[in-house]
């Protein structure tokens, strides 16, 4: 059923498949589609761009839209079990439906960054919502110089797209992945690096020379690898990141996720580090 | 010019019943309150100096159904609430006319609109009383507004002996009052009532009109002047809620079997949980991170975004509050500080 245009009332989906991306299971990948392929096809979506996923019944949460918009269907969300929508979204089974608003916010400037060698750098579930623009930036890789990959998270098991970090994303051409976790378990396999995202990086010591650094993960890890890449000679603005604070409109009414006179919702979630010195530290 | 007789006030809205809910002013166990007349619509008074509710009431109501779903057997359906009546709210003051169009910024404005707030406001029309005797909590005057400003109203009245002068602002009014025209008689006297109104000072006066407090205030974040205010903040929350142009909300879905709603309902910055995020990291912890939001909100980062303070003077969060935390000695205190 096709519904309204009214802005707070979501549309329906259907999931159409769960993926468990760590072992412990506290994140998991739905892969949704629309009902009315009419309201999948006014979803136009940029990477980077979130949506609000409601479970009925218990609430609504933002959450970023982690596939790409070159590889549009089904839509994907990389979710960790937090709060009360998403722990109650984690029970639910293939089949069962949702529903969508969106997408809200602004994107990751990819257009932007032509011709330019860009580096990733994510922690944990933070790298769902690089990911989007990840696929998008390799789909188009003509467009692009290096692109380089640093992840990390706390141990093997709670690494995040396995296939594409260990395959997919390796295996093309002008592509490199470094993985690091903060420690491993006794007998637990692991030949990548050991140790915290920042440090990793300073160790990998990506070139500030055209290019754009781009990181998302846990407050604590976004704050240090800014510290390693102003290091390492990053320009404020060649610095890109996200913030997060509590939503419940989605469309800059609500009142909650102000930094100063932004709305994170409508006018983040993405910041470059230049805009984000100029907030009211407060977030 | 036209003029309405107050005896006729109550025939004017039983007429405008036919097609609009009407909501006026009316004492209620001594207070005055602007609620929804049925049937008496004698039920109305002229003895208040600010209702207890603002106008925002009537567009943005305290508590309201968004949608419907129904979830029986994985077939999942949404169902956007029934079309709203036409309105007519009289007896709204200047101020909370001006508010209006301070939530028509936030509303209305942007890539995205409010549907249940843009109907309500295109079925809508305002008359306004001109205010005859502004009490001491009243700052309009501040705000560039007067007892007698017209910003926001369809119609504003003027009261003079025992009748109202009658001011049509908006075509809506106009029509309004051609529509109901026998109800109405012509103004013949000339004479300087409208003036007088447009130009009485309120009892603070201009004394904290914020000027370019807004570019001063940039720098004031960490000001200990916060600290000071907000350790008297009960955080009841009284004063967004009487506020009429404050606007954040909650969204809280209500279940029942398969059956169930969303609502949205007003909520306050001056609240704990308001900013709390899943995970428990809450980026205004303390009451004084609160208070300088809300301060904040209203005389920086609003007239930012609209160049327009978020505030109308209407006195009611000072009346209301409990602690003596007074916008309007904010606006005086950083004005003499900065």
């Amino acid at each position: 059923m096709c519904s309204s245009h009214n802005q707070l009332v979501p549309k329906v989906a259907t999931i159409k498949k769960i993926a468990e991306e760590t072992s412990s299971g506290d994140v998991k990948t739905f892969y949704v589609e629309f009902d009315c392929p009419k309201e999948r096809a006014e979803f136009n979506n940029m990477p980077g761009q979130c949506a609000m996923i409601s479970v009925l019944g218990v609430g609504e949460s933002m959450i970023s839209i982690t596939s790409s918009p070159t590889r549009p269907d089904p839509l994907e969300f990389s979710i960790k079990k937090m709060g009360k929508v998403t722990s109650a979204l984690h029970d639910f089974a293939e089949g069962q439906k949702i529903g969508i608003r969106g997408p809200y916010g602004n994107n990751f400037p990819a257009d932007e960054w032509i011709g330019k060698d860009l580096v990733f750098i994510g922690g944990g579930i933070g790298l769902a919502p690089l990911r989007s623009v990840i696929n998008y930036c390799i789909d188009k890789k003509e467009s692009y110089g290096s692109i380089t990959i640093i992840y990390g998270s706390r141990s093997p098991s709670d690494l995040c797209f396995k296939e594409e970090i260990f395959e997919n994303w390796p295996s093309v051409e002008g592509v490199k992945v470094h993985l690091a976790v903060d420690k491993i378990e006794e007998g637990e396999q692991w030949d990548k690096s050991i140790g915290f995202v920042p440090q990793y990086l300073e160790q990998i010591s990506p070139s500030p020379d055209n290019a754009i650094a781009i990181t998302c993960g846990p407050p604590i890890m976004i704050k240090y690898v800014l510290e390693s890449l102003e290091k390492l000679k990053f320009k404020d603005e060649q610095i890109i990141t996200t913030l997060e604070l509590k939503m419940q409109c989605g469309v800059g009414y609500c009142g909650r996720c102000n930094i100063g006179d932004k709305y994170v919702c409508i006018d983040g979630p993405v910041f470059s580090y230049k805009q984000i010195k100029e907030m009211p530290q407060e977030f | 010019m036209d003029k309405l007789l107050r005896s006729n006030v109550s025939r004017l809205l039983k007429k405008l019943s036919e097609h609009a809910e009407i909501y006026a002013p009316t004492m209620e166990d001594g207070v005055c309150v602007l609620s929804k007349l049925v049937n008496n619509y004698d039920d109305w008074t002229l003895d208040y100096v600010r209702t207890t509710n603002s106008v925002k009431d009537i567009f943005f109501p305290q508590n309201e159904e968004i949608m419907r779903y129904k979830n029986a057997n994985n077939d999942l359906n949404i169902e956007p609430p029934k079309p709203f009546k036409e309105r007519v709210a009289f007896g709204v003051r200047p101020c909370d006319a001006a508010a209006m169009l301070l939530l028509d910024n936030v509303f209305l404005e942007g890539e995205f609109y409010d549907s249940y707030y843009k109907e309500r406001r295109e079925k809508g029309a305002l008359i306004t009383i001109a205010c005859e005797k502004p009490d001491q909590y009243c700052f309009c005057t501040s705000f560039h507004s007067s007892p007698g400003a017209t910003e926001g109203s369809d119609i504003v009245l003027y009261p003079a002996d025992d009748y109202f002068l009658v001011v049509a602002v908006t075509d809506k009014g106009k029509k309004l009052i051609k529509a109901n025209a026998e109800i109405f008689e012509n103004a013949t006297e000339k004479s300087g009532i409208v003036e007088n109104y447009k130009s009485m000072k309120t009892p603070i006066g201009n004394n904290c009109s914020p000027g370019e407090l807004n570019e001063k205030l940039k720098n004031e974040f960490d000001n200990p002047y916060w600290k000071k205010i907000a350790r008297r903040c009960l955080g009841c929350g009284n004063c967004t809620f009487v506020c009429p142009t404050c606007h954040c909300f909650a969204v809280c879905d209500v279940a029942r079997g398969c059956d169930g709603k969303r609502t949205r309902t007003w909520d306050s910055c001056k609240f704990q949980d308001f900013f709390l995020m899943a995970g428990d990291h809450n980026p205004r912890p303390t009451q004084v991170e609160r208070t300088r939001q809300r301060f904040m909100h209203k005389l920086n980062y609003f007239k930012e975004k609209y160049d327009k303070y978020q505030c109308v003077g209407c006195g009611r969060c000072v009346e209301k509050c409990p602690v003596g935390v007074h916008i309007a000695d904010v606006i005086t205190h950083m004005k003499e500080e900065l």
